[in-house]
């Protein structure tokens, strides 16, 4: 999938940014750890662990290779 | 004076280590420095500042800064604060450095090349380590660090860190006095130069760099800009890609790495489970009793350095100092070292192997529930063993407020030091042989689970009361698994073993010794054991403290045991021996010791006649020592690890208040109910 844009403006989410989260960028989901939260992202070649809570903030769009 | 002219000359140069969390800096630093370290605190803050001395390609001393791990110049933490103010010499204690070491993990390169980029517009001379080039092998990514040299015009260096390959090379560049400055500069977008001009008119490249992570004007209209931001961002990653061209190949087709399978495995819904229960059941059964032989060890081996003393020295208050104050102290001090060296070797062999945070991945939501990170949950196990290797083992704790809490609440795990306590109780609660032993452990478990329980709440309550970081960072990297270098374990263990010592250490023999002092002096001629413990210091205050414990159900032999084993839980049973007269006998076992002391406890009195060890009044001494901080050495640790006395002394009086409501609510709460 793809980044579609952030819901807040809070500079806290600048880090998720500098990660390499950045509006148009290919994102994958990995799993949800197995309590359900948090999930494992694939960002180019780093894995991130993310809150479902700011995942949240960050709306994303279908991609046609997702299904895979 | 006269040589000072050449000593400026010959001072070492000063190298600052920068990198990514997880790009191998520390392994890099252990690597080059070897034993020639030195940490410290920067002053003001919680943050390690380790230094080192390397040896250049001559001989010659380098002076090795190792920075804080960071993402970014635009610091989101405090350790991140550290290492912009140190490279863009904003600190008055340590001078800008002469070079720049960059660390960058090759499999990762991108990403870690933000930060990287950052620090080589700042002009300094700069080399590049590519480190971990043997996993980029394996993952299929193809590096060519000549090329990237030739695109950065510095040098580059391949490096297996954890192997030492790259070393010679390394030192050979460190020792090179044409070092250059990389004459990176990434255009900034139109939008944001203009901003820089107007606000900035004086400006050079550097200042406009600086301005860009600093408080200001500047960083102020970025704050508000969120797509100025993400220009800025977007900007610096089109840079590098740029710059991986060509020199940094990743295979397109999807590889799938060692890391994807093992985390198939580490990560799985149920073997997951079964690996971290095992993996944390060996942890803990390692520091709790692995540590216990070497532990007896060290006691009698001062046990013995004692009775040298006595035997060679005359009977006297010096005699006394040294054997039951300063030895009985240093003995104290060194009986933590296998505890917290076990702790450390596993939390080193997790932290290089990359599978500690994998461990916060599985248990965050579990700790979230109460506002804690699921790295809090290695430390707060191990204070299950002793609360000291636990709180030492928090600065794998990245958010410095999850760090505090999980320091404030580690205390309430009910430590090996309170099962003297709560043996000798649960014996006095249940004197007859017929009781079942599952009554016994069902009490021993209901204070473990007291003691929890109140992890949880005071958790959950700081959690709301301590402001939050606004700009915490709630994103975790999962690294790539890698082999852990041995010598990066050793010198952690090495490295917490030393500054407990040193630092925690003496303050836990000050403590030991005045304890003593209050338990000995003033002294009274020839009366027994009891009466001298009564006329003490300690004696009186316990008496002073009478009206204060009463409402508990304890009388002043209580408060006494109480203010003696302020420093150490388990004296409390010693010092209800000397209370309550039992002898102590050379060659009688221990279990005889205690039977003995719960005899004399069933026939104690009160002044008005009634019993004194109720089942009622044990209880509530059970539940005061679940609470109360009662150990100096935490207090000192603590001191240590939050690098000021406020919060250990804030810790002291609210768990103290905590365990003396807790035990006024049982004894007062059963008398209502109708127990005794």
């Amino acid at each position: 999938m793809r980044i579609d844009r952030y819901l807040s403006s809070d500079p806290a989410l600048r880090r998720f940014r500098e990660m390499g989260l950045l509006p148009g960028t290919i994102i994958r989901v990995v799993r949800l750890a197995p309590m359900g939260d948090p999930m494992e992202i694939s960002v180019g070649a780093s894995l991130l662990s993310l809150r479902r809570e700011q995942a949240a903030l960050i709306t994303v769009t279908a991609e046609p290779t997702d299904g895979k | 004076m006269s040589a000072k002219s050449s000593g400026a000359a010959d001072a070492p140069r000063v190298f600052a280590l920068v990198g990514n969390p997880n790009s191998g800096k520390t392994t890099l630093f252990n690597a080059l420095t070897g034993l020639r370290q030195k940490v410290s605190n920067y002053p003001g803050v919680t943050v390690e500042r380790k230094e080192g001395t390397a040896i250049g390609q001559h001989g010659e001393p380098i002076k090795l800064i190792d920075l804080p791990g960071a993402y970014s110049l635009n610091p989101q933490s405090p350790d991140e604060e550290i290492l912009r103010d140190v490279l863009l010499g904003r600190r008055k204690d340590i001078p800008q450095p002469d070079a720049i070491i960059c660390v960058i993990d090759a499999t990762n390169a991108e990403r870690h090349l933000y930060l990287a980029t950052q620090v080589l517009e700042l002009g300094l001379p700069t080399i590049l380590v590519l480190n971990m080039t043997d996993l980029a092998e394996s993952s299929q990514i193809q590096i060519d660090p000549e090329k990237l040299a030739a695109k950065l015009n510095i040098p580059v260096i391949p490096m297996r860190a954890n192997r030492r390959k790259g070393l010679p090379e390394l030192r050979i560049a460190m020792s090179r006095h044409d070092l250059p400055a990389s004459q990176l500069n990434i255009p900034l977008p139109d939008e944001i130069s203009e901003m820089l001009d107007k606000v900035h008119d004086d400006s050079t490249e550097h200042s406009r760099h600086a301005a860009l992570y600093t408080p200001g004007q500047a960083r102020d209209l970025l704050d508000q800009n969120q797509e100025w931001e993400d220009r800025l961002i977007a900007t610096r990653y089109d840079s590098i890609k740029e710059l991986c061209e060509g020199s940094i190949l990743r295979n397109e087709a999807d590889v799938t790495t060692l890391t994807d399978r093992l985390d198939g495995i580490f990560l799985h819904r149920f073997f997951g489970w079964i690996i971290l229960t095992a993996v944390m059941g060996i942890l803990f059964i390692m520091v709790f009793f692995g540590g216990e032989l070497p532990m007896q060890g060290i006691e009698w081996l001062f046990g013995k350095a004692s009775e040298l003393v006595t035997n060679a020295m005359p009977p006297g208050d010096l005699r006394d100092l040294i054997t039951e104050g300063i030895i009985a102290g240093v003995s104290g001090v060194l009986v933590f070292l296998p505890q917290i060296l076990i702790l450390f070797f596993f939390i080193g062999l997790m932290e290089d192997s990359g599978y500690l945070t994998r461990v916060a991945f599985l248990l965050d939501r579990f700790m979230s529930r109460v506002g804690l990170h699921g790295r809090s949950f290695i430390p707060l196990l191990s204070s299950y063993a002793c609360a000291v290797p636990g709180i030492m083992g928090t600065r794998t704790i990245e958010n410095p407020k999850d760090r505090l809490v999980t320091i404030l609440v580690a205390p309430f795990a009910s430590c090996s030091a309170r099962l003297p306590v709560y043996a000798v109780m649960i014996v006095t609660i249940f004197p007859s042989e017929t009781v079942p032993l599952l009554s016994k452990a069902g009490l021993l478990l209901a204070m473990y689970a007291l003691g929890t329980i109140g992890i949880f709440c005071f958790a959950w309550l700081f959690n709301k009361v301590l402001k939050r970081n606004a700009s915490a960072p709630s994103v975790m990297e999962l690294p790539t698994y890698k082999t852990p270098s041995l010598r990066s374990v050793l010198s952690q263990m090495w490295d917490r073993s030393r500054l407990f010592v040193r630092r925690a250490g003496t303050v836990i023999l000050g403590i030991s010794i005045l304890l003593w002092a209050a338990n000995t002096y003033p002294k009274t001629p020839g009366a027994d054991a009891a009466t001298q413990s009564e006329n003490s210091f300690a004696g009186k205050l316990g008496h002073s403290i009478e009206p204060i414990v009463k409402p508990l159900g304890y009388d002043w032999r209580i408060g006494v045991g109480i203010i003696a084993s302020f420093a150490a839980r388990e004296v409390f049973v010693s010092a209800m021996k000397i209370s309550f007269n039992v002898a102590e006998q050379e060659d009688e076992d221990e279990a005889a010791s205690i039977v003995q002391l719960r005899t004399r406890f069933l026939e104690s009195k009160r002044d008005d006649g009634t019993p004194l060890f109720t089942p009622l009044t044990c209880l509530s001494i059970m539940v005061f020592y679940v609470f109360a901080l009662q150990c100096a050495s935490t207090v000192a640790v603590v001191r240590r690890e939050t690098n000021s006395w406020r919060w250990p002394i804030f810790q002291l009086v609210y768990m103290t208040l905590t365990a003396y409501l807790a035990a006024l609510v049982i004894y007062q709460g059963g008398r209502l109910l109708g127990f005794t």
